[in-house]
Parts: C-alpha cells; structure tokens; sequence
C-alpha cells in the first residue's frame, strides 16, 4: 500500500481581490521508503502541497491518504494523533527560542504525554543519532544553521514518525551544510525506513537524494517519476530549466566559453551506465570529420548512479547535425536541445 | 517639620501604595491575561479567528481605555461602594484600577503574543499540539521576556494611576502629595511624595528588566 495518495487535490484560496488557485487536481502517490522530490519554481504550490499532507491546510477538494486513511475523515484530535506520525522540517527550523535543544526535543514527546524522564531519555538518543550530543543544554540562538536544522530533525523524529516531510529544509543552508543535511537524512531513510517527501527548488537537492520527483508548476504536477530517468530526459520546459539551473551552478569559465564560441546549435547529452565505454564522442568525430564543442562535461551522482552529461556544440554551418544526433541516439544515449545552456 | 509623624505617614503612604500597586497589577492580570490570549487567539490570523468574539473583546478595550482615569474613579463610585462597602481609601482605590488595568494589560498581552513567530506555531501543529496547548507551551513561553516587559510598564502606569486616585482621597502617597503639598501648601512634603514615587517606579522597572533580561535565552 502506499504511504501516501494524493487524490485529485485542489486548494484555493479567497480573498478580497479574488481567488488563487494554489493546487489544482494534483495526483501523486508516494511508496513506502521512497525519498520523493517535490520541486518547483516559488509559487509553484510545492509548500500548499506538502502542508495538505499533514492537514496543517485543508484542502479545497480532493483527498490525502495517509496509508490508506483519509485525513478528511479523522475527527480534530484523530487529526492530531494522526499528526504524530508525520514528522516536519522547516526552512526557518522553528525551534522554540526561549528552551534548551533537549527540551526541544523533548516537546513532541509532552504531547504525546510522555513523562519527563522518558521522554529526556528518548531525547538523548535522537540528539546523539544527528550528532548533537554535547548540545543538549545550549539554546537554539548559541546553533549553527546546520546545527539548528539537526535539532529540529531530532525533534520530528522524536514520536516515531513514518513520515517526514520536509520544507525547503535546506534553502537557508551553505551548500557544504545542505550536503551534511542531506546525508543525514539518507541515513534516516535508510535505517529507519522514513518515507521522506521533500520540498525543494533546487534541482541538486532532489538528484542528490531523492529517488522520485514531481515538477510542479503553477499548482500543477507537470511531471512525474523516477529521479533517473527525469534527469536523462527530462520532458516539461519546467524540468529541463531546472535542470540547466542546476549545471549551471557549477563555477566554471562558463562566461569565457561563451565569448569564443558563438552560435551553433547546442544539445545536452546523458550517458547512463555502460555508454561510458565506447569512446562516443572522438567516433562521431572521426565518422564526420566536423569538429564538435564540448562546453562542458561533468559527471553527477543521481540517486547513487553515475550519469556523465555533457553540451556540445556544433560548428556553425554544420549539414549533419541531424545525421550526428541520430548517430548519438543510436549508442544509447540521451539527447536534448540545450538551448541557451550559458546565461 | 520632619517629624515622626510626617514620616510615619511617607511610610504608610508607600506601603498603600505598594499595595495598591501590586494587588491591581495581579488582579489586573487575572483579567487582562485571559482576555489578551483571547485577543491574540480570535484575531484574523490568530490561532483560532473568531471575528465575533475579537470585536466584543476589542470594543471593551477600546472603550475603557478612552475613559480618563480620573472620570472612571469617579463614574464607578457606586460600583466601588457596592464592592468593598466604601469610596474612599486606598483598598477602595484598588477596584477602578483594576477596571482601568484589566483591557490596558489585555493589549499589552495580546500584542506580546502577536510577536512569537508564526513559524513555531506551525511546527507545534505539526507535531499534533492542540491550541489550548499551543497557548500555554509555545504562545506564553516563547512571548515570555516580552510578557514581562509588558507587565513592568502596566506596573509602572497603575502606580502612576493610583497616585491620580488621591486627588479623591484614595490613599497612598498621592493622596498626601495632595492634602499637604496642595491644600496646606507645604511643597516640601509633595516633593519628598514625588521623590518616593520616581524611586518605586525606578525599582520596578529596574526588577522588570533584569528578569526579562534574565530569562531570555535568544541571545
């Protein structure tokens, strides 16, 4: 059974200068273990998404199902219990200011009517499980940023939850803290077996965990599937952007590249697995005798699988462009107009 | 002129009030508290909107701290007379202070709580916290060095209010600023009144903030 459906959900919101269509018949299904991707543009709807999932909203139309329940149909304090097994992070971490990192922890666990002792007991090992140990007794303002969000994983898994949503946890992180974030909760769903749903607009977010996405834009779900395969072929404007984004974020002499080599149709190429073999590149050369770019080469770890990506660049007045993607196509591997890859 | 008896009657007059002070500020926050959590929590983005029970309770406030505090003395006389059983003297005094304390500490709670961070909310929820604990666990705690700014300036103004309430023979050391510094022109006396009031307020607002200051873990 899956952890979690989304049936046919549709938010919208009132207000004086009329409505807002945040969601709009969004259908997804998220599989027990999955670490699953929610990106988007800012106002996509990704955050009216995930809050639909722990009831925090409700939903205009439509039904969540949490394995197999109906959110709608629990009573307010069945909601609340339900909420206990649905652990969320936040951007802004949203620890209490005024109490100690245990305490912090400790708070699910008062809800749920935990005594003092056990739930400080409960709270020693989640704080040693996200390596804060020796930070029990400081107060959230003496954190680090990292350090913050480790607290507030520790506090959402402290009652046990199945799953744990996570929104746009680490947006407000460098990207050496988002990657130590990231593996901590790889190690979460691992170990544990948490279904993790994550909100994110970064692309290198999702390829580096998540083993599903969904691309959402203006409160549709525009594509949806494994992380592999959207990254090989992405087919919504809105995936291929946020892929482009995310090559394009490596620092390289990108600017340079650009300067020098002017026009020329440019297309972006994935390698899976095995085509790394065959020298594909010097061949087609060789069988054309044209000379083609390559203006950038990298190779990405997505979802624990290698993919090399590349942009060439064929020269100006090439005839045999067609003839060359074909020829690409037929050694397996992926192709895409990469249209203005440089910013 | 500094004779026993005049500074008999300094002390007695700080000790009413001293009474009057702190008896209205507690049961001052016995009304103003609740109905402050209940502003904040009925208010349109408020825990629980009830656009109903926010304008009763807005009203009530609005209009009793637009009444002149000397006006509500006197307009509630029989009211105060009804309750304590006379009009004059310092317990007697305690009753409109409590009137015009209550909505003035109600306000002063209500934006306190507006100012926790609507992000900690959210994750109690999160966490399956009902409102009412919400209220008492996070609203209260995280408000908590605000709260108690609030509550050394509403201490500060109802000593100041109390002193007012001697002008009508309330008691405390208003009262005798009054009968000796005014009727019987010696301004010495009034002076030395004056003096014990700035040091009673200095005390409190020092004590105010050094708890607040204390107890707050932000920084």
């Amino acid at each position: 059974m899956s952890e979690i459906v989304i049936e046919k959900l549709s938010k919208t919101y009132r207000s004086k200068d009329g409505t807002v269509e945040a969601l709009k018949n969004v259908n997804l299904s998220i599989e027990s273990g999955d670490i699953y991707g929610i990106i988007g543009m800012s106002g996509a709807g990704k955050s009216t998404l995930v809050r639909c999932m722990n009831f925090l909203e409700r939903p205009t139309e439509g039904r969540v199902l949490i394995k197999g329940k109906s959110l709608g149909d629990f009573s307010k304090k069945g909601l609340r219990k339900q909420r206990e097994e649905i652990g969320m992070i936040f951007q802004h971490f949203n620890l209490l200011m005024q109490k100690s990192v245990l305490e912090n922890v400790c708070f699910p666990l008062y809800i749920q009517g935990k005594r003092k002792k056990e739930a400080r007991k409960k709270a020693y090992e989640l704080l040693k499980l996200v390596g804060l140990s020796d930070k029990e007794q400081a107060y959230p303002s003496q954190l680090s940023g990292g350090q913050k969000q480790r607290v507030a994983i520790a506090r959402a898994l402290a009652s046990n939850p199945k799953i744990l949503l996570c929104d746009e946890a680490t947006s407000a992180l460098d990207p050496q803290t988002t990657s130590s974030i990231l593996e901590l909760l790889k190690e979460i769903n691992s170990q544990m077996g948490i279904t993790i749903v994550i909100i994110t607009h970064q692309m290198s977010v999702v390829r580096e965990i998540c083993s599903h996405v969904a691309i959402m834009k203006d409160g549709e779900v525009v594509e949806q599937g494994l992380v592999t395969e959207i990254f090989s072929h992405p087919k919504s404007a809105v995936a291929k952007e946020l892929i482009r984004k995310d090559s394009a974020q490596e620092p390289m002499g990108r600017q340079t590249v650009q300067n020098i080599i002017q026009s020329g149709e440019q297309i972006r190429i994935v390698f899976s697995e095995n085509s790394a073999f065959e020298p594909v590149i010097a061949n087609l050369i060789l069988t054309f005798h044209e000379p083609v770019n390559i203006l950038k080469a990298d190779t990405k770890n997505v979802g624990g699988v290698a993919k090399g990506e590349m942009i060439l660049e064929f020269s100006k007045d090439s005839k045999n462009t067609e003839a060359m993607k074909r020829y690409l196509r037929e050694r397996g591997l992926e192709i895409e107009e990469a249209v203005d890859y440089v910013d | 002129m500094w004779t026993d008896e005049v500074i008999q009657m300094l002390l007695n007059g700080v000790k009413e009030t001293l009474y009057m002070t702190l008896v209205s500020t507690i049961i001052g926050y016995v009304i103003g508290l609740p109905m402050g959590v209940l502003l904040a929590v009925s208010d349109k983005d408020g825990l629980k909107p009830n656009a109903v029970l926010y304008k009763v309770l807005d009203f009530i406030a609005n209009v009793v701290r637009s009444i002149p505090f000397l006006i509500l003395l006197i307009i509630i006389l029989p009211f105060t007379r009804a309750i304590v059983g006379r009009s004059y003297g310092s317990t007697a005094t305690i009753v409109p202070l409590v009137i015009a304390a209550g909505p003035f500490i109600a306000r002063m709670v209500e934006s306190s709580l507006k100012e926790v961070d609507k992000g900690v909310i959210e994750a109690a929820r999160s966490m399956g916290a009902s409102d009412i604990r919400i209220v008492i666990k996070v609203l209260l705690v995280e408000a908590r060095t605000s709260l108690i700014t609030g509550a050394t300036i509403a201490t500060g103004t109802i000593l100041g209010y109390s002193a007012m309430a001697g002008t009508i023979g309330g008691g405390g050391l208003g009262d005798i600023a009054i009968r000796y510094g005014y009727h019987r022109y010696q301004p010495e006396i009034m002076i030395v009144t004056v003096i014990l009031l700035v040091v009673l307020v200095q005390v409190f607002q020092s004590a105010g903030m050094l708890a607040a200051s204390k107890l707050d873990k932000r920084k």
